[in-house]
């Protein structure tokens, strides 16, 4: 396997809070690296006590160095009329600015991005072994500026609940 | 827990709630068996910090 996830606990983060934020190089455009990191830092602080599960992504090739990119996990909801419907929410998706918008030869052509989503999606499906879940949930951050953010969600079979475009989301069971 | 980054801060996102057609749309939804396909075909290996 060419690549690895690991996962992190609230200890672990403890220990490596800084290095994960540091671990990895943010926009080129300065506003958005401000936006990324501190949404970045806001998943690593709520990932240390529970409220959401981090993993980061690692090459075991050693042709992509570092972390690749990191995906946040948590249990949710989503209210359809008044019926609330089990979900599991992806409070964070980022790629390492490096290793944006490439597809890599030894990941099977995939983008990180898609890696990241495919893991989601597997993740999805581990949960539902032991508990009841129907949709994988996003909010795309300015999905209505970022264009290319919402048609790679889309090209991944995510679709905007609402006409405001706001949250998106797959049915996986 | 979702965020948004608004003014210098980041926003906690308050939860969806659908309504009407949108609902109606949302649970009829097709699962995309592709990709469950692919997901479920790809081995992930998973280590703890």
């Amino acid at each position: 396997m060419a690549y690895q996830f690991t996962s992190y606990t609230p200890s672990s983060i403890a220990v490596q809070k800084r290095s994960l934020i540091n671990a990895v190089d943010f926009s080129d455009n300065p506003s958005k690296a401000i936006r990324e990191k501190a949404l970045l830092s806001q998943a690593i602080s709520y990932a240390s006590n529970n409220s959401t599960q981090l993993y980061s992504l690692k090459d075991t090739t050693g042709i992509l160095k570092g972390i690749l990119g990191y995906i946040a996990l948590s249990a949710s909801e989503v209210m359809i009329n008044d019926i609330k419907k089990p979900a599991v929410l992806i409070d964070l998706l980022f790629v390492n600015n490096k290793y944006r918008s490439k597809t890599y030869e030894h990941f099977e052509n995939l983008k990180i991005s898609e890696l990241l989503l495919e893991y989601a999606g597997a993740e999805f499906y581990k949960v539902r072994e032991h508990i009841g879940v129907s949709y994988l949930i996003l909010y795309p951050e300015r999905g209505r500026e970022n264009k290319n953010l919402v048609a790679f969600y889309e090209s991944m079979g995510f679709t905007y609940a609402t006409k405001k475009h706001e949250w998106m989301y797959i049915k996986l069971s | 827990m979702a965020f948004k980054y608004e003014n210098g801060k980041v926003i906690q996102v308050s939860m969806p709630h659908i309504t009407g057609e949108d609902a109606k749309k949302m649970l009829n939804a097709k699962i995309p068996k592709e990709l469950v396909k692919r997901i479920q075909s790809r081995k992930f290996v998973t280590v703890s910090a």
